[in-house]
């Protein structure tokens, strides 16, 4: 259950920033970008996104007027990426998730994503069946062989380059595969993301402790010793408890 | 008994008063602070700033070259913006400096929605205007002047036409009736800027341009050298 993202900004260089901090959200998908209202409105029936990143003067019709030519049921979230202060009321009026003001920086917009999750919760809970299937197994591509991983041996995953260290018991398998892509491999309710580039499997988990600045140290049944950054102790905390 | 009452309710009353008077003057202070900040506000609008430090925090991550050149850039903006006074009459030369960079950060910012050019007479480069009368132009002809391909093509002339010098700022887009009529309050402050500094010698005029959109033209005396009071001192003698 993907976020599926679409980007309306007239400034190129607004659009990167967002793609950039969205493509570290393993639940994000952007699945397109424009720069205006009426390509907008041509890509929201095309693309059905469930999130719109949207800024509101644009050359042609501004955000606000694209949000009124979409009727309800078409409506995806609203995020208001936007240099003007003047216009949240507005926004809010218009049943905007949240309003970020350019510059905005990374943990301000996912701030806003957590908002979106809440908000889009009770909507997505009948999509889960339509979720794409986890792998039980994972392919370890060598010269010549295949070889597989069960998902069940996991302990935890850990990015390497373009690499994932997969980490079972005494073994540790590579793949070439991103973080995000992994990820979605993976059943949510055995395994949690707990950094930007680490992954583990939630019962391996032996104990949490606090660390400075909100970070968590996370020890594994064998010893291994993990950090569980601030970023992500929001969703840890619906599977570890209160942390 | 009364006679020693009476100075001292005097004092009493006089430093009521003063106290009354002192808060007026900080309070008169106050708004004509309030002021300068309103005109700077109407010179270099505060958005264009945020949109710019928001595109140079996206190309510190991919091309550092452009962050370092829209810094330069802007900090430049941001002095002249800050330093001038809104009587201080500046060379033609340094009012295009400005406009140059204004219009290379916005360039970055649209990227292909904005063409531009700029057609400077050399012979008009010492020539004296009030600063910053020309970027509020070129502002409005690149928000409201977009062709309905949605780029905004705009041209800036300034040139000498015997005793006046004149600057032309041009666009392509819908012309008048897409300003809805109204002007703006960056541009009826420049018509109050230049009636201030030249009466009636100075022409600011919004006119259709030939072959379909807007053509923005200040006509005023043209001067080198003096501020423009003492040149008609001058004149005088």
């Amino acid at each position: 259950m993907k976020l599926r993202t679409l980007i309306v900004d007239d400034m190129p260089l607004s659009r990167a920033r967002v793609r950039r901090y969205l493509s570290d959200e393993p639940d994000v998908e952007v699945v397109g970008e424009c720069g205006d209202a009426d390509t907008a409105m041509t890509d929201i029936d095309r693309l059905k996104p469930d999130l719109l990143m949207l800024d509101v003067q644009m050359p042609g019709a501004s955000g606000f007027e694209l949000l009124g030519r979409l009727p309800a049921d078409k409506r995806p979230a609203v995020v208001f990426i936007t240099a003007f202060e003047e216009f949240a009321v507005q926004a809010f009026a218009a049943e905007a998730v949240d309003y970020l003001l350019k510059p905005f920086d990374h943990e301000r917009l996912r701030q806003a994503l957590a908002k979106v999750r809440a908000r889009l919760q009770p909507r997505r809970a009948g999509d889960v069946a339509a979720r794409g299937p986890h792998l039980d197994r994972i392919p370890i591509k060598s010269v010549g062989r295949t070889d597989y991983v069960s998902t069940s041996a996991i302990d935890w995953v850990e990015s390497a380059g373009n690499y994932l260290s997969l980490h079972c018991g005494k073994d540790v398998h590579l793949v070439r595969e991103t973080m995000s892509q992994f990820e979605a491999h993976l059943d949510p309710k055995v395994f949690l993301r707990i950094h930007r580039s680490t992954i583990v499997r939630t019962d391996a988990v032996q104990s949490v402790e606090p660390l400075f600045n909100g970070d968590r140290s996370v020890t594994l049944r064998d010893g291994t010793r993990l950090t569980l950054s601030r970023s992500y102790r929001e969703r840890a905390r619906t599977v570890l408890g209160d942390i | 008994m009364l006679f020693t009452v009476i100075p001292w309710i005097l004092l009493a009353g006089a430093m009521l008063m003063a106290a009354l008077l002192w808060r007026d003057r900080r309070r008169l202070r106050a708004r004509l602070a309030q002021a300068e900040i309103r005109r700077l506000r109407t010179q270099l609008d505060p958005h264009f700033l945020y949109n710019t430090l928001n595109a140079i925090s996206e190309l510190g991550y991919n091309d550092p070259q452009l962050a370092d050149q829209v810094i330069t850039q802007l900090s430049q903006l941001l002095r002249k913006s800050l330093a001038d006074g809104e009587q201080h009459e500046i060379a033609l030369r340094d009012e295009i400096a400005f406009l140059e960079h204004y219009l290379g950060i916005q360039k970055v910012l649209l990227r292909d929605r904005l063409q531009y050019g700029l057609d400077i007479d050399p012979a008009a480069l010492s020539a004296r205007l009030p600063g910053m009368v020309m970027q509020p132009l070129a502002e409005n002809a690149l928000t409201h002047g977009m062709s309905a391909d949605g780029i905004a093509r705009i041209r800036i002339r300034a040139c000498r036409d015997g005793a006046n010098l004149i600057l032309d700022v041009e666009d392509e887009g819908p012309g008048l009736s897409g300003a809805g009529g109204s002007l703006g309050i960056g541009l009826a402050n420049i018509r109050a800027r230049l009636r201030h500094v030249y009466g009636d010698a100075a022409v600011f005029a919004l006119q259709p341009r030939e072959g379909g959109g807007l053509m923005a033209r200040i006509s005023l005396p043209f001067h080198e050298g003096f501020a423009f009071r003492e040149t008609q001192d001058l004149d005088r003698r």
